[in-house]
């Protein structure tokens, strides 16, 4: 039944390309029409012929009076071998009498067309009909170019007719191996018959066989190796042997519009990550996977749950507190990030809901490039101030039938890192332990009582138990389940030299520590690529995203409310968490008594974390599709224009409600949100190339214009208090507010745009001296008529030291590099700079109210201009098995768009201004080395390291400190002048000048001082990769490192407020006396104090909440990152299964701490302690405990 | 073929051609700026109403409304004016500016012309105060570099004195530009008095009459004229007269303040209370030691009857919580007087300016010997009985209607006259004490009129210790002291720091809580303290 099924579709297919052969012939003007068809329909073939059976080469016949027809028919049959021809070509047919047995099949067709208007060529395992040579001029040749390239590799097609002696001599099949001069084998190397497009390329064991003639030559080449060409006259197995060519000389990397060119004419620094590294030991956000990886890239992570969002910032921070992550391109065009991501003080809901990076499915991603610097991201325009980071995703490969890779990934996340709290005193007030259930709710989270001595104790929920520890790290353990992530992801891929194609579909299902709170991402995405015409005329690629992401009861981050962590860390250090569940398991943290929420401290703000985890909702669900279609057409051998259009569609809305039996919110709260976003981008560009002067000066010229339009809206609806329960629904409101948006500049609807050209110039002197000048215009809408445009320009050179100049032999390569670049930007919101007035009908009488924005309106906003100058070196010596690249940067932006606070009694809040000189300068150093290089046993080494220094120059007139954000319990993050990017700011103890401290008379408190503690972004970022290869194993260990930074841990305060850590333990051992703090007041006089052991609980949460600065901690780390252990499983033993590879894989993130400053492991928090992915880096609220993951991966292609 | 693809290449680079022709049509840029969501242009009437709306007194709850002792709390951290367990509520803000002020200026620069006095007089009504309201609060202030935008970033603090005389003359002017023959202020769009002249004038004259009384203790020769000023104009005598908001128990029309008490307390009878907050014993006693009528129209105690409660506003079972004593819920915590469904209904009016503040202003001018035409006396008997009759403006909500009756009243006056044998002292506790009620739910205006006058005397002693003696709360930050200002706004420091220091300097109070918020106001004068 299949093989029948498969034979419909042969004919089918074959039928097909034959009618569009016709339609293409006869009706040119619809030629476009029909591309895609054709496109649709090379890939079902290709597809189809996957499934031919073994190739026989022997056939037997007994065929009387039979049209040619059947007799193909019937050599297809016993074959294998497909025909490809005109059906109207047997039309001019007579039958023929056949009969053979066991004869080479050639023979056999020859005999059958013997007589016939009618030749015919193989090409691999296609057998071609056509015309007889007088009628050589038939219309089908051209196709028939089309099709011969279906298995073969790309070579300069030189030769019109393709076909002239294939058919006529004597044909005999050439089979070898293919080697590297060590003798292992190479897969995947290009062979060619010379002089055509016919070809073949080895499998994984470096094997090949292809037809040939006697006479022909055949050309090996890989990428990396040198071309080799072998004449196989009177050869029928041959072994080649390819040689490495210096590899700095071909290697290429993808720059600015997914262009991709040769690393050695580049002026700036580039780096490449390819995609395993994103897909073994994975991280559910890519971007977060960047960390360590590249120097000079900061990726930030925090314990937002699994669809968490990401931070990347490329060489400091640019914008005083606009936005910093790079720009990112996928397949040359633009993506929306959005982030979603929490914010530092908020104290209500306030989750992590991802980006637009995090909705990417690693498995697509061929290699991830980052363009650092100005001159790299220069054509980018306006978005790529920041920098660029290029996504290529993988396309089809060039191969025989369908390609399918499958991927299943599995880890577990489990909490490795626990505070260290005190467990001598236990819960209470006043040095007491509670009497009554009431007594123990209001001191619920107070840890001020009695020592600790095992007897009954009445607890919040009226049970009496033991007054004896309950550690922190039980009750982590016994609130939180493991984490899961669990990816599987499938591709198929075909493709030949004019037509790549690759489809996957991926899934992932994520369960987060806290209960019922899970993620799923679900991605498919379809690539193709056609080249059509003479010359590949015409290129066509295209691709389709389609990710749906939807999170479910995203773990809140910070503050208190509606955040489960916060009780189970802070809970009075006697109470078991389990308890809070309460007693009705159908409702868990309900009291069965009341049915309501079942508290366990007096204040309802803290919330019950079951209560929170299975009675409060929130909700998610994203749609994201991009789609990408660009037309190339190579007008000229060296002239090529192309158009592009870019969409990425983003359909989000969210939802959350808290019940009407919330201690907090007693009647109950819901609010949903709706946002509908696009960003659509036009580009045209022409690009013209040659050499001149004997080959000596090489010229690219290269301008375009791009159009990028980006529209937004949104509606939210809010209420409180539920008519009814158990319906979440805005119709069961009582008090319902329906607006667009709360916020006046980001109204419900916007939009913009930018309107730019550009051109770039590339010039070479012998492949050796290199320059690119670049220069574009921006139009920017959100600015106004006269001031919204600038022209930017960038210069850059190279030139390959070693080849001008000799070099000590050990130095196989040096290059010289520099580069100045300028980039423009606008990054008000759309509609923000003219003043506006807004109406709305909510008031007394119904009657409409005008309502005036509080920032002041500034018409006359310029654009901002980002300045980079960068130089480096790269030299690869030792047999190129140490490579070395250094980078010194140096950028500044001024100008800066940004609404600084005023004071309010100017008449306004802020005001939107050019403001501000930042500059970020800085070293980064990569190595990369193969100290061991043996048959079996390879050892890589990469290393990474950067430097930055940022500094605030200026600010405004008359503004010297900007706060980029408040960190919940008083520390403040600044930007002021002089200083560097994000300064933690927090009042700390005030001591004099011999160090003894000073105490205000008046209340008997410590006096304070508010202090600069440090910098939240870290300036030393670090990366160290090993990866070790022997024979079928291979293992990666990955390790992290950041240094320079501090944060600040809103979790020790509270502990210590609530009289959890030991800061709170003098005194307590005192009896009524409590304790006595003595120093001098403020006149310097002695000063002392008794705190009564009654008082002590005041003393100490004036300590905890007073000097913020104390927890303000070194943010140092060395972290064993990622761990990966790899197995090649050997593929003869899964030939059964037609398997052409297949690994298994033991993968470990976030193994271990190596290194960390002791008072953050004396306080037993995570050194990378950031709670929002915003511009205030370094505060931390209480959050989900990090997490250390084993999984397991299984890749498998076919 | 290559006919067919030059063709095809020519068509295709036509059409880019023409599409990027189209899109860069002139002016198609600039209109994507454009907020569909906004206007560009100011519309008088809408913004004076948002105005007038926005000049409603606000509420603060906890560190005034049980600071005052109206109200009272078990909890700790939400009982910021209970206990004093922190300083929650007591952080200023300077949104007076680009709120209130930033929209009547905006309205005013666009009311000129002979015809529009009265509208700009009625805005100058709103803007003086809004703003004394904040410098009651915050002493010094930017005043008269206030408001100019880019053209001063930093304006400079102006003492409190001389920000009230500037006020107060401002005021008089507007007020004497007012002209009854002129079109009136915006007609239907004012939720006030429907654009009456006659009214905006005396709610101005009443203004001033505040203002100057405020003064009357460090300034007593200017409040004498400021007072005697006011009543020459013509200040509220009517309940007619009254400023208030009507609110509706109409989606979009509901009264603020109670929308925030329900959401926040008073969700069920006999719930919780998450925020704390029963009637306060010193409230309740008070009205119960002299028979007051209107506590059974603002106090209910919730009266458990089968699986529901029932609304019990019978005077003799109300029973107010104590401030600043309990810590923990108590077992009995449902038989403490609550506000009544009437106090809490979304319908109920604020009434930012009355005829009661005004007589109850005019006796205790009489009583510093002011020219008021009125005596003490008289003066707080027509401060009673306006008090009184404002409840009738209340929303009818069992089980009371709001209607105090004039015999009810009678008696009541009857068993509480004003004490004219009693001392100077006396007088002022009395009609002081009498402000306390008559503006309950006018926080700022009552906490202002204690500071200035130091009655009612409150008792913030009341937490129990194991030996029986009766002290501050233990828990407490501000050494059991009622704070009598609020913090200027820390933002300050960073966006204004050289005038901002400078005014704390001057004002000799440190820049946050650390002095325990015990810096007075220029008017907030004497030995007193108003309480124990």
């Amino acid at each position: 039944m299949k093989k029948v099924l498969l034979h419909a579709l042969k004919n089918w297919g074959h039928q097909l390309f034959n009618e569009v052969a016709e339609v293409i012939n006869l009706q040119h003007s619809k030629f476009l029409l029909k591309v895609s068809a054709l496109a649709f329909f090379i890939f079902v073939t290709a597809a189809v012929r996957a499934q031919a059976e073994n190739i026989n080469q022997f056939v037997t016949l007994n065929e009387t009076n039979s049209s040619i027809e059947k007799i193909i028919i019937e050599i297809r049959s016993q074959t294998g071998y497909d025909f490809l021809y005109n059906a109207r070509l047997m039309k001019d047919t007579k039958p023929v009498t056949i009969i053979a047995k066991n004869e080479y099949f050639k023979k056999v067709l020859e005999e059958a067309l013997k007589d016939q208007p009618i030749t015919f060529a193989i090409i691999e395992n296609t057998i071609i009909l056509k015309k007889a040579e007088k009628e050589k001029k038939n219309a089908l040749i051209p196709l028939i170019t089309t099709m011969t390239s279906i298995n073969s590799q790309p070579t300069p097609a030189s030769t019109p007719s393709l076909m002239k002696d294939a058919a006529v001599n004597a044909a005999h099949v050439v089979t070898g191996k293919v080697q590297d001069t060590k003798g292992e084998s190479l897969a995947g190397v290009s062979v060619t018959i010379k002089g055509t497009q016919i070809g073949t390329t080895t499998d994984a064991t470096g094997s090949f066989s292809i037809n040939i003639t006697d006479v022909e030559v055949l050309v090996f080449s890989y990428v990396g190796y040198g071309t080799q060409e072998v004449n196989t006259t009177g050869k029928n197995n041959i072994t080649v042997k390819l040689a490495e060519v210096n590899a700095s000389l071909s290697e290429v990397v993808v720059t600015a519009f997914g262009v991709s060119k040769s690393k050695r004419g580049l002026g700036y620094s580039v780096q490449e990550v390819g995609g395993k590294d994103f897909t073994e030991g994975r991280m559910n956000n890519i971007a977060s996977a960047l960390s360590g990886k590249i120097a000079g890239v900061d990726a930030v992570q925090s314990n937002s749950g699994a669809g968490g969002s990401s931070r990347v910032v490329i060489r400091g921070n640019t914008s005083l507190n606009g936005n910093q992550q790079p720009l990112y391109v996928v397949d040359g065009m633009p993506i929306d990030n959005q982030n979603r991501g929490p914010v530092t003080s908020s104290t209500q809901l306030n989750v992590d809901r991802g980006d637009g990076i995090s909705s990417i499915n690693p498995d697509d991603i061929a290699s991830i490039s980052v363009l650092k610097g100005g001159a790299a991201a220069a054509l980018y325009g306006s978005q790529a101030a920041n920098g660029v980071v290029l996504i290529t995703t993988k396309k089809g490969n060039i191969q025989k039938g369908i390609g399918i890779e499958f991927t299943t990934d599995m880890n577990q996340g489990t909490p490795y890192i626990f505070p260290n709290f005190q467990y001598e005193y236990g819960q209470g007030n006043d040095g007491v332990k509670p009497a009554t259930a009431a007594a123990a709710l209001s001191s619920g989270r107070l840890s001020y009582g009695a020592k600790m001595d095992g007897t009954s104790v009445m607890q919040f929920d009226g049970v009496a138990r033991a007054y004896s520890p309950v550690n922190v790290k039980q009750n982590i353990l016994n609130f939180y389940q493991p984490s899961q992530n669990i990816l599987n992801s499938i591709s198929l891929s075909t493709g030949t030299s004019k037509l790549l194609m690759r489809l996957s579909l991926s899934d992932l299902r994520a369960q987060d520590q806290q209960p019922n709170s899970e993620f799923f991402r679900k991605t498919i995405n379809l690539n193709m690529r056609a080249k059509m015409g003479k010359n590949d005329f015409i290129t066509v690629e295209s691709s389709v995203q389609y990710n749906v992401v939807k999170g479910l009861n995203r773990p809140n981050v910070g503050y208190a409310e509606l955040n489960a962590a916060w009780p189970v860390y802070l809970a009075a250090n006697v109470v078991d968490v389990r308890n809070m569940r309460g007693n009705d398991p159908t409702r868990p943290g309900i009291n069965s008594v009341t049915g309501r929420e079942l508290e366990w401290n007096p204040v309802p703000a803290a919330v019950n974390p079951y209560y929170l985890a299975y009675q409060v909702h929130n909700q998610d669900d994203q749609q994201r599709l991009i789609g990408r279609t660009s037309v190339q057409i190579n007008l000229l051998k060296n002239l090529f224009i192309k158009g592009t259009v870019a969409r990425n569609s983003i359909y989000y809305t969210e939802s959350n409600y808290v019940p009407m039996t919330s201690a907090f919110t007693p009647l109950g709260y819901y609010r949903s949100g709706k946002e509908q976003s696009d960003k659509t981008t036009f580009q045209a560009i022409i690009n013209y190339n040659d050499r001149y002067w004997g080959d000596r000066i090489g010229l690219n010229l290269m301008a375009g214009a791009n159009q990028e339009k980006n529209t937004y809206s949104s509606n939210t609806a809010n209420g409180t208090q539920w008519i009814v329960p158990n319906l979440y629904s805005i119709t069961n409101l009582v008090n319902r507010d329906l607006a667009n948006s709360s916020s006046l500049s980001l109204a419900g609807i916007a939009s913009d745009g930018t309107n730019s050209v550009f051109s770039e110039a590339n010039v070479d002197y012998k492949n050796v001296f290199f320059l690119t000048m670049t220069a574009r215009n921006d139009w920017f809408s959100v600015l106004n008529p006269g001031f919204n445009s600038i022209l930017y320009p960038s210069i850059g050179g190279s030139f390959i030291l070693s080849d001008v100049v000799k070099m000590p032999k050990f130095i196989n390569y040096a290059k010289l590099r520099s580069s100045w670049a300028e980039v423009g930007s606008a990054t008000v919101n759309a509609g923000s700079i003219n003043q506006i007035y807004t109406i709305s009908t909510l008031n007394a009488y119904g009657l409409p109210i005008l309502s005036n924005p509080n920032i002041l309106p500034n018409p006359n906003i310029r654009p901002i201009t980002a300045t980079t100058i960068e130089g480096g070196f790269e030299v690869r010596m030792l047999d190129s098995r140490l490579g070395v690249d250094v980078n010194y940067y140096s950028r500044s932006t001024k100008n800066d768009i940004l609404s600084p606070p005023i004071s309010n009694a100017t008449g306004y809040t802020a005001g939107p201004q050019n403001m501000g000189l930042i500059t970020n300068k800085g070293w980064e150093i990569t190595l990369s080395g193969t100290p061991i290089r043996k048959t079996n046993f390879t050892w890589n080494i990469g290393y990474n390291f950067s430097y930055n220094e940022s500094k605030i120059v200026e600010l405004a007139a008359g503004i010297d400190v900007l706060t980029i954000g408040n960190a919940i319990g008083g520390p403040s993050i600044i930007n002021a002048v002089g200083l560097p990017y994000s300064t933690i700011q927090a009042y700390v103890m005030k001591k004099d000048a011999n160090g003894v401290q000073i105490f205000n008379k008046a209340t008997g408190y410590q006096d304070r001082i508010l202090q600069n503690i440090g910098v939240g972004n870290p300036p030393y970022l670090m990366g160290l990769s090993n990866t070790f290869t022997y024979k079928k194993f291979s293992m990666t260990i990955d390790i992290d490192s950041k240094f320079g930074a501090v944060g600040y841990s809103n979790l020790m305060q509270y502990a210590t407020r609530f009289g959890l850590t030991p800061i709170t333990l003098p005194g307590r051992d005192n009896g009524p006396a409590g304790l006595t703090v003595t120093g001098v007041d403020q006149t310097g006089a002695a000063f002392s104090k008794q705190w009564a052991q009654v008082d002590l609980d005041t003393y100490y949460n004036n300590v905890g909440s007073a000097y913020p600065g104390q927890f303000v901690y070194s943010t140092d780390f060395v972290k064993l990152r990622r761990m990966v252990i790899r197995y090649n499983l050997p593929t003869n033993t899964l030939k059964f299964m037609k398997v052409q590879s297949a690994s298994i894989g033991i993968t470990g993130l976030n193994l271990a701490i190596l290194y960390q400053d002791k008072r953050v492991k004396d306080a037993g928090i995570d050194p990378e302690m950031q709670q929002t992915v915003g511009n205030a880096q370094g505060s931390q609220g209480v959050a989900m405990p990090t997490t250390r993951n084993i999984g397991f991966t299984l890749n498998l292609k076919f | 073929m290559k006919n067919i693809f030059t063709k095809i290449t020519y068509a295709t680079g036509l059409v880019v051609l023409m599409s990027f022709m189209h899109s860069c049509k002139k002016g198609s840029l600039t209109d994507l700026n454009v907020n569909p969501d906004a206007i560009t242009y100011l519309v008088t009437d809408y913004s004076f109403t948002a105005a007038a709306l926005s000049s409603v007194p606000g509420q603060n709850y906890t560190a005034l409304g049980q600071g005052l002792q109206y109200f009272s709390s078990y909890k700790e951290v939400p009982a910021a004016g209970d206990k004093f367990y922190n300083f929650g509520g007591t952080g200023g803000t300077f949104a007076i500016y680009n709120n209130q002020w930033n929209r009547l200026l905006q309205l005013e620069n666009k009311l000129t012309g002979a015809d529009n006095v009265n509208k700009k007089a009625a805005c100058e009504i709103l803007r003086v105060l809004a703003f004394h309201q904040q410098t009651d609060l915050l002493g010094d202030m930017p005043y008269t570099e206030a408001m100019k935008g880019l053209e001063n970033l930093k304006p400079k603090y102006d003492t409190q004195k001389s920000i009230y005389l500037a006020m107060l003359g401002e005021l008089e002017a507007a007020l004497k530009s007012m002209d009854a023959t002129k079109p009136n202020v915006f007609g239907s769009a004012d939720p006030y008095f429907k654009g009456d002249v006659v009214k905006w004038k005396k709610f101005g004259y009443t203004l001033m009459l505040r203002l100057g009384m405020r003064m009357s203790d460090v300034e007593t020769a200017t409040a004498k004229t400021w007072v005697e000023k006011a009543v020459a104009g013509g200040v509220m005598t009517d309940n007619a007269d009254i400023a208030y908001i009507k609110y509706a128990n109409v989606t979009g029309q509901f009264n603020p303040r109670v929308t925030f008490m329900i959401d926040g307390n008073y969700a069920s009878p006999g719930g919780d209370n998450v925020e704390g907050g029963k009637w306060a014993a010193t409230f309740i006693d008070y009205l119960k030691s002299t028979n007051d009528p209107r506590l059974p129209v603002v106090s209910v105690v919730w009266v458990p009857s089968g699986t529901s409660y029932v609304a019990d506003n019978t005077p003799a079972k109300q029973r107010g919580m104590i401030s600043g004593s309990i810590n923990t819920k108590p077992t009995d915590f449902d038989s403490y007087s609550e506000p009544s469904l009437l106090y809490l209904d979304k319908g109920s009016p604020v009434i930012t300016m009355g005829p009661a503040e005004c007589y109850l202003l005019l006796a205790e001018a009489d009583l510093r010997g002011y020219s008021v035409g009125i005596t003490a006396a008289a003066a707080y008997e027509k401060g009673v009985r306006a008090a009184m009759a404002q409840w009738a403006l209340w929303p009818t909500v069992a089980p009371h209607s709001g209607n105090i009756a004039t015999a009810t009243v009678d008696a009541y006056l009857a068993a509480n006259p004003f004490n004219a044998a009693g001392t100077y002292d006396d007088k002022l506790e009395q009609i002081s004490t009498q402000k306390w009620v008559s503006m309950l739910g006018d926080d700022y205006e009552v906490y202002s009129n204690w500071r200035r006058t130091k009655y009612p005397v409150f008792n913030y002693a009341n937490w129990k210790s194991s030996s029986g003696a009766l002290s501050f709360y233990p828990g407490n930050v501000t050494a059991g002291k009622m704070w009598r200002r609020f913090s200027l706004p820390l933002d300050e420091r960073n966006v204004n720091p050289t005038n901002y220091y400078e005014a704390i300097k001057r004002q000799n109070f440190s820049e946050e809580t650390v002095d325990l918020l015990q810096g007075r106001m220029w008017w907030d004068v004497g030995p007193k303290t108003g309480q124990k």
